[in-house]
């Protein structure tokens, strides 16, 4: 253990972070998108994502135990694959949290407007009104909102089971007829942009430092986060598709567009008459901690990859006076709002998505690169069952969804590769002498007596 | 067996502690530990890099009170979120048996020892002492016989503890003259003991189960020490 950290998380606090980091604008704002895409499956389609975002869960917990150390993602990749991937990864991961938390806030206007007599135009002016405030408030700093995050997870888990039970009621059974309205490729579709609900599972990696006794409290975390969700998912949407009219869910959103607020529509009825307020509420809470968290992590991309020399020393530096790394949340914090202000993020949210299925993939590459270089300092606390087969999946999976998502995904994914790649050429690579575990398997496999050179692998900054 | 006491600090930027308790904690091993808060969005790692020698620079410095008046010292850095835990677990980790609250004085004259039972006062007795210097001329033994929900403390047998506790105290060598004892009948216990405590100069009391006010208040010595601002000295309890 590192000398002079606290450990002070247990299962419970990491299993409601890792649920706090989940609920959001997957099942507040998503479900009529992947209704758009698949029809009454997008329910498969919610279970079909938790399925294919488990492997990457599993490999993740198992690198967050023998690298305990905050970077989470961009650290596993980096030291599994070298600089190169790390840069690619780091880039990745850190855009599509900034994507995600764009969107959770343009869903956060739109549900606010159903309360406030606000016009309808102007959800893109709240959203960059809440967005600066969250960037301000991460500036100047917050104690740890450890307990109140548990809180509000709590609430909005019972609130999403009353509005379950409270729907499954009154839902219309006639509405899941016909089932299947896209085909088959139609729920891989879907599965693939509502992937990004599920993400968050992996945000308790990151703060791994901190989880007491993490070989047995971080993957048991993140299995029963996951477990719950996908239940609660699969429920929740299947409750959406059976009270509201299609025609609401594809044609109620701005500009007769599909739906930002579906977990409202068709809420009138429910909860004696105050449904639209009360889930509109709850949607406005979990959607605020989430981009308000989503920041928080986003933010410390750029803070592990400057320690690490791929990106500029500034980015590292922590403020004197509000002991917060500045210059880091303001970068995300401007990205984060020129996106709101710029970029149709309800279109390109499948932006997000794609990034994270590419990183969720490199990330169970990661562990295989670990476990057949058999490095020194790879010692995990928890290993992950079913390897090599669970990560074959997660990337094979992985892959298949990308291609299942249109061309503007794929292109992003291919961008933001290239990106990293272009950014390391011209700035990392003269900065950094580091080599990944894959680099000495690679080594090994050329010298036939198995002695490899000695690559430095940065195990511990210390 | 030397006592071992925590000294905590709230780094950057804390006070010196006050040379009268430096000299009244002498005898002690003493744990300095310097805890440097940071809000959440900073990870811990990257605080300790950036302000990490001067974290330790200034422990050092708070530290060498101590060392010039013959206390064997150790000193812990932690950079963290959560102060009272991290108190609690270095407390464990480095076997203190005691920690002291500190706070600015310029000698103690009364001492306030909330005692929960005759038997706590073994563990709690030797830190009085250390306390007690020429000036000191009142120590009071204090209970709050509690009248509530879970039944109602009989005052009588509340007293005959007290006066039970002083005798052991005066023949273990304590003055007779300088210790008395109080009782309060009260439906609010903590709420009695800080008001009491307002008299006093400093508070020696044995460590308590933390109940529901504690986590959102901070805990009773927490308290006593910020209203009251007197050094407060809280004895463990498994040691």
């Amino acid at each position: 253990m590192h000398e002079g950290l606290e450990r002070d998380l247990g299962l419970y606090s990491a299993v409601t972070i890792s649920m706090g980091a989940m609920i959001g604008s997957g099942i507040f704002v998503l479900p009529a998108l992947g209704f758009k895409k698949a029809g009454p499956a997008v329910i498969v389609a919610y279970l079909l994502a938790g399925v294919v975002v488990l492997p990457a869960a599993l490999s993740k917990a198992e690198m967050a135990t023998a690298m305990p150390e905050s970077g989470g993602t961009y650290l596993y990749i980096d030291r599994a694959m070298g600089p190169l991937a790390g840069t690619v990864a780091g880039l990745g991961a850190w855009f599509s949290l900034v994507f995600k938390s764009a969107f959770a806030l343009v869903g956060l206007g739109a549900y606010l407007l159903l309360f406030a007599p606000v016009p309808g135009s102007a959800v893109t002016a709240v959203a960059l009104g809440l967005g600066t405030l969250i960037v301000v408030l991460n500036i100047v700093g917050t104690e740890q909102s450890g307990q109140m995050q548990a809180f509000i997870v709590t609430g909005v888990v019972v609130a999403l089971a009353g509005y379950v039970l409270s729907g499954g009621a009154t839902l219309d059974p006639g509405r899941f007829q016909p089932f299947a309205t896209h085909e088959s490729g139609g729920v891989v579709t879907a599965a693939a942009f509502v992937f990004v609900s599920y993400a968050g599972v992996t945000k308790i990696a990151s703060v791994a430092e901190e989880v007491e006794d993490p070989g047995r409290n971080l993957p048991r975390a993140m299995l029963v986060s996951m477990g719950v969700m996908m239940a609660l998912y699969t429920f929740v949407v299947a409750v959406v598709v059976g009270i509201n009219d299609p025609d609401t869910l594809l044609h109620g959103g701005p500009d007769d567009g599909v739906s930002l607020t579906p977990m409202a529509d068709g809420a009138d009825a429910l909860f004696g008459g105050f449904g639209v307020v009360f889930i509109s509420v709850v949607a406005v809470l979990a959607l605020t901690s989430m981009a308000n968290a989503g920041v928080l992590a986003s933010s410390r991309f750029p803070l592990a990859m400057s320690r690490d020399s791929l990106l500029p020393s500034w980015l590292m530096r922590i403020d004197p006076r509000f002991k917060t790394p500045r210059a880091a949340i303001l970068l995300t914090g401007g990205v984060l709002l020129a996106l709101i202000a710029f970029v149709p993020v309800v279109e390109l949210a499948k932006l997000a998505s794609a990034f994270q299925i590419l990183v969720f993939s490199i990330e169970n590459l990661a562990l295989v690169a670990f476990r057949e270089s058999d490095v020194e300092f790879y010692q995990p606390d928890f290993t992950a069952p079913g390897y090599p087969v669970v990560q074959l999946v997660g990337v094979v999976g992985g892959f298949a969804l990308l291609t299942q998502m249109g061309t503007v995904p794929i292109l992003g994914a291919v961008g933001i590769t290239l990106a990293g790649l272009v950014w390391y050429l011209v700035y990392g690579r003269q900065r950094t002498d580091r080599a990944g575990a894959l680099n000495v398997l690679v080594q090994r496999r050329r010298s036939p007596t198995g002695e490899a050179d000695r690559v430095r692998i940065e195990a511990d900054r210390e | 067996m030397a006592h071992r006491i925590l000294v905590p600090f709230e780094l950057p930027g804390a006070e010196p502690v006050s040379t009268v308790l430096v000299e009244d904690i002498a005898p002690m091993e003493v744990v300095a530990l310097g805890h440097f808060n940071l809000p959440e969005q900073t990870p811990p790692d990257a605080g300790r890099a950036q302000f990490g020698d001067d974290a330790q620079a200034e422990l050092d410095e708070l530290a060498a009170p101590f060392r010039e008046a013959g206390s064997s010292v150790t000193t812990r850095l932690v950079f963290g979120k959560n102060r009272a835990n991290t108190i609690d677990r270095v407390a464990i980790e480095e076997g203190c048996d005691a920690e002291l609250d500190p706070a600015p004085t310029e000698g103690v004259e009364r001492i306030l020892v909330p005692l929960v039972d005759a038997g706590n006062l073994d563990r709690l007795e030797d830190f009085v002492g250390a306390l007690c210097e020429d000036r000191t001329r009142e120590v009071t033994l204090f209970h709050v016989a509690e009248q509530g929900a879970e039944g109602d403390e009989d005052p009588e047998a509340v007293e005959a503890m007290l006066h039970e506790a002083r005798e052991k105290m005066v023949a273990d060598g304590f003055d007779a003259d300088l210790v008395d004892v109080s009782v309060v009948v009260s439906d609010n216990h903590d709420d009695e003991i800080i008001a009491k405590a307002e008299a006093y100069d400093a508070v020696v009391m044995g460590e308590a189960d933390p109940g529901i006010a504690d986590r959102i208040f901070g805990t009773l010595p927490d308290r006593i020490a910020d209203r009251t601002g007197d050094p407060v000295i809280v004895v463990r309890r498994n040691v």
